[in-house]
């Protein structure tokens, strides 16, 4: 009986040191959010516009997607960005609720004048995590982006989170960074943080559901993820376009498939990378830091029309050598765009120093990004096609063959 | 052991005896019948078959069906007596009358008879016999009782149990007669070490039971414990297995019983050579095996007919079913009232539009639909059988239909709860288990979330864990000896060892 006793009372202890009550929340009371665009007045006051999921009575909500029909958008402003989020509930009849939005933006002049208020509010308040997409829009009205169309989904949010899905499987010019990733790169010593880039622009494709019902607008508005915003300490600092960002994936491995062209008079061929690897050595000569980028690519041409035959051998490594000049000249130029303008390493080459020379890193690692903007650079490329296609000799040229 | 209740009887004129009351309680190893005789100094059976006619029908006090003829042989008076319906009356008229009345008797009964026969000298316990079933003879002057076992009532057949049905095995199942019953097992253990033990429960109805074990494989201290327990029992009836069940165990109110039931003699047999201990209840085709493991609820007997990959697989899916059955109404409203970040977005936004129109908490709901499914359950077992299938499908489906479209439920919490009550059928033996703690874990998801349903669990895991049943702890089957036979089935040729914690000598099953 002693036993029983003491055993519920065990029981009645745990379940009383649980105080979980407080957290309890019904969903029909809630207004999920499913983006979130951080933004500042001309007079300096904080202003936030948040996408809700509006669920409507026949929800499928994920139909054609052409329409907003099944969001709904609320501005507010306010001193700070708490502030102005907890101004949102004075227009709006339920909790909301942050748990599931998919990605915040950022616009241009709250970049300019820095993050970093806004991310020790997402990092410190217990009802923010860290997962959603950051992305900067580069515009001058932002809050147009809402009135965009959003591709097969149906609302911005979820238009660019699976947007991140497909595109790491087909091009490699823009970049998905997520909130941890910001933070863990800004906290991080020899490298400064990016974030994606996203333009709203106006259609010049023919849709042929143009007669669907959304449009109030007489032009039809596109949201295009496409490049890089660079970032020193919390403060953006300038841009980088489709085929930077390309290179900037390359050189921090961050590469999946992509094609590259090159042209050069009559003939165009196209490559697919298929898997590039990419090693940084740095070495220190008497105060000079030489950064060494080695790059190995493994390709595939999609597209071999020239005079060069890549039936053969010679011709294959004539292609290989073209490849290779063309890379290393456009990643040469890209870091050296970013020593100049940004005077910001994007790349994370501290890191690198710092794993490579320990002691001299000590040195200089409090102005890196000085030492970063006067390194020399110097770029090597490796490549080798494995694949070419279905067929073997360039297209006219077999004709010439068939003609012998 | 057993317990003889000795009618009462008076007698008013002869000083020879008098009347006695009383109760014996010893231990009695086989046959009950000698008890009395050397018990009891003051029974006896008159000379006189007139005394022994008013004697019997005052025990019986007059009782319609009880069929006392005193008829005249060549030599002297005799009396049969015997219950009308328990009785063969063709062999009766054969195998007693016929010789006393033939010409040829010659005043030896015994020797006029040509069938087995005990001799009584008490005529409270030859009125005991014929209880039981049997004829009680008596002859003028012999100052005796015979008893003749011509026991013969309406049976029920040799049918496959309806609540254990099996795809493949033996289709017999027991019967409510003890005798059959004890048949069936020996049928399947041929051994002569396969020991019946006797005993008779209950002071009004004296019901039998019976004890088997295989004598050198049982574990000792179960039967001892078994014993001790059963010899406490003083009750008025044994109508069931279930009073018994009852009346050993330890844990009354614990939803975990350390007894196993069952109607399929194989189960037993295979029990029984594990080293239990099986009673058999006369009355009942539910027989009680002890000790019982908590994993055998979910084991069924063809898991062992079937091939091992077979076998294992649908165990593996019984304990996916024990464990939705258990917990997935309480895990899933703690998880939509708590922790909303973990359910997919698509079908949160379901969620929401179906709760926004319902008046209820989501807690409320699935409370509200477990009752609905168990008052289905509950009247489903007690519809005749004509009714029954029209309103089950009926009811399911209208219910769970029309409560949706009323806006009383959501439709995610209809299918849920649906869900649950399928998979609680996987497992039939532990219904009660389920049912508490179904709603323990409602409770606790819905007052506090996932930390509820996580110290739920710890408080349930150290309950399994301290049940005991008969002294072995009932998650034995996790140890290391047996966990060939537990959750999933090694093939038969490596289980050579019994469950070590039952069958403490003889372990070695083959070699």
């Amino acid at each position: 009986m002693r036993k029983k006793l003491i055993l519920i009372l065990e029981c009645i202890l745990i379940l009383a040191l649980l105080t979980g009550c407080w957290s309890r929340n019904e969903p029909k009371n809630m207004a999920m959010i499913n983006s979130v665009l951080y933004n500042i007045t001309d007079n300096g006051n904080s202003q936030v516009m948040v996408e809700i999921m509006h669920p409507t009575a026949e929800t499928g909500g994920k139909g054609n997607g052409s329409e907003n029909v099944s969001a709904l958008t609320l501005i507010s402003e306010g001193q700070t960005m708490p502030e102005a989020i907890r101004n949102e509930s004075k227009i709006i009849d339920k909790e909301l609720f942050g748990g599931l939005n998919q990605a915040r933006l950022f616009s241009e002049k709250l970049c300019n004048k820095g993050l970093g208020p806004v991310l020790d509010y997402l990092s410190r308040d217990h009802l923010t995590d860290e997962t959603p997409l950051m992305v900067v829009v580069q515009d001058d009205d932002p809050k147009r982006i809402y009135t965009c169309m959003t591709g097969l989904s149906d609302m911005v949010g979820n238009y660019l989170s699976s947007l991140s899905e497909t595109q790491k499987k087909s091009t490699c010019e823009a970049v998905f960074v997520t909130c941890l990733q910001f933070i863990k790169d800004y906290y991080t010593d020899g490298k400064q943080p990016v974030m994606g880039l996203v333009k709203i622009v106006a259609s010049d494709n023919y849709s042929p559901e143009k007669n669907q019902t959304s449009t109030n607008e007489s032009e039809e508005l596109y949201i295009k993820y496409e490049g890089l915003a660079a970032f020193k300490g919390d403060k953006l600092v300038g841009y980088l376009n489709g085929i930077e960002t390309r290179d900037y994936n390359i050189i921090t491995n961050n590469y999946s498939i992509a094609f590259i062209p090159i042209l050069r008079g009559n003939d165009s061929i196209t490559f697919k990378n298929l898997k590039s690897n990419s090693r940084i050595k740095i070495n220190v000569h008497d105060e000079q830091v030489e950064i060494d980028v080695n790059i190995k690519a493994v390709l595939s041409i999609i597209q071999g029309y020239s005079s060069i035959d890549i039936s053969k051998k010679e011709g294959i490594k004539k292609v290989e050598q073209a490849f290779n000049n063309h890379l290393e000249s456009e990643i040469a130029k890209t870091i050296e765009k970013t020593q100049r303008e940004f005077k910001s390493d994007i790349f994370g080459f501290g890191c690198f120093f710092h794993a490579q020379q320990p002691q001299e890193w000590k040195k200089i690692k409090d102005n890196w990004d000085d030492v970063f903007t006067k390194a020399t650079i110097s770029v090597t490329v490796e490549s080798s096609v494995i694949m070419e296609g279905e067929i073997k000799i360039p297209f006219t040229m077999e004709k010439q063959v068939n003609d012998k | 052991m057993e317990v003889i209740r000795i009618f009462r009887f008076t007698k008013t004129n002869k000083t020879k005896q008098q009347a006695a009351e009383e109760k014996n309680d010893k231990a009695s190893q086989s046959d009950a019948q000698n008890a009395a005789d050397k018990n009891d100094e003051q029974a006896y059976v008159p000379s006189k078959i007139s005394e022994c006619e008013t004697l019997l029908k005052d025990i019986f006090c007059d009782s319609s069906d009880v069929i006392i003829e005193v008829f005249e042989t060549k030599k002297k008076k005799a009396m049969i007596a015997y219950i009308d319906g328990l009785s063969n009356k063709d062999l009766i008229d054969r195998d007693i009358i016929a010789p006393l009345k033939s010409a040829d008797f010659k005043g030896d009964i015994f020797s006029a008879l040509n069938t087995h026969f005990v001799i009584k000298d008490d005529i409270s316990a030859s009125a005991f016999e014929m209880v039981k079933g049997n004829v009680a003879i008596f002859y003028e002057k012999s100052e005796q009782a015979i008893i003749v076992d011509f026991k013969q009532w309406d049976k029920r057949s040799v049918e496959l149990p309806d609540s254990e049905t099996v795809t493949r095995g033996p289709k017999e199942g027991f019967t409510e007669n003890i005798r059959t019953n004890t048949a069936l097992i020996r049928r399947k253990i041929r051994n002569p070490r396969l020991v019946f033990e006797n005993l008779t429960l209950g002071r009004q109805t004296n019901t039998s039971i019976s004890l088997i074990y295989v004598k050198g494989i049982v574990n000792k201290e179960v039967l001892k414990d078994l014993k001790a327990r059963l010899s406490k029992i003083d009750v008025d009836s044994i109508l069931e297995s279930g009073f018994i069940e009852q009346y050993i165990e330890k844990n009354t109110f614990s939803p975990i019983s350390g007894i196993g039931v069952t109607q399929k003699p194989d189960i037993v047999a295979a029990r029984i050579l594990e080293g239990r201990v099986a009673v058999l209840c006369d009355g009942t085709p539910h027989v009680l095996t002890m000790p019982e493991l908590f994993l055998e609820n979910l084991h069924s007997s063809e898991d062992y007919y079937n091939r091992t990959l077979q076998s294992t697989m649908i165990r593996m899916l019984r304990v996916i079913g024990l464990f939705i059955g258990v917990l997935l109404p309480g895990l899933s409203v703690a998880i939509i009232t708590f922790n909303q970040e973990m359910i997919p977005a698509s079908f949160l936004t379901h969620l929401i539009t179906s709760t926004q129109k319902t008046p209820l908490p989501s807690a409320a709901e699935a409370f509200f639909l477990i009752l609905m499914f168990e008052l289905l359950r509950e009247s489903g077992t007690r519809l005749p059988r004509a009714v029954g299938s029209a309103i089950t499908i009926v009811g399911s489906l209208i219910i769970g239909d029309s409560a949706v479209s009323a806006g009383i439920v959501g439709a995610p919490m209809v299918i849920i709860i649906a869900l649950t009550a399928v998979s609680s059928f996987i497992v039939p033996n532990l219904t009660e288990f389920i049912f508490i703690y179904r709603l323990f874990f409602l409770f606790l998801g819905a007052t506090m979330g996932l930390l509820g349903i996580g110290s739920g669990m710890i408080i349930m895991l150290t309950q399994l864990i301290s049940t005991e049943s008969f002294g072995i702890p009932i998650l034995s089957s996790f140890s290391k000896n047996e966990m060939k036979d537990g959750v999933a089935r090694f093939p038969l040729w490596s289980m050579k060892y019994r469950p070590a914690s039952i069958a403490k000598d003889n372990v070695k099953r083959m070699k």
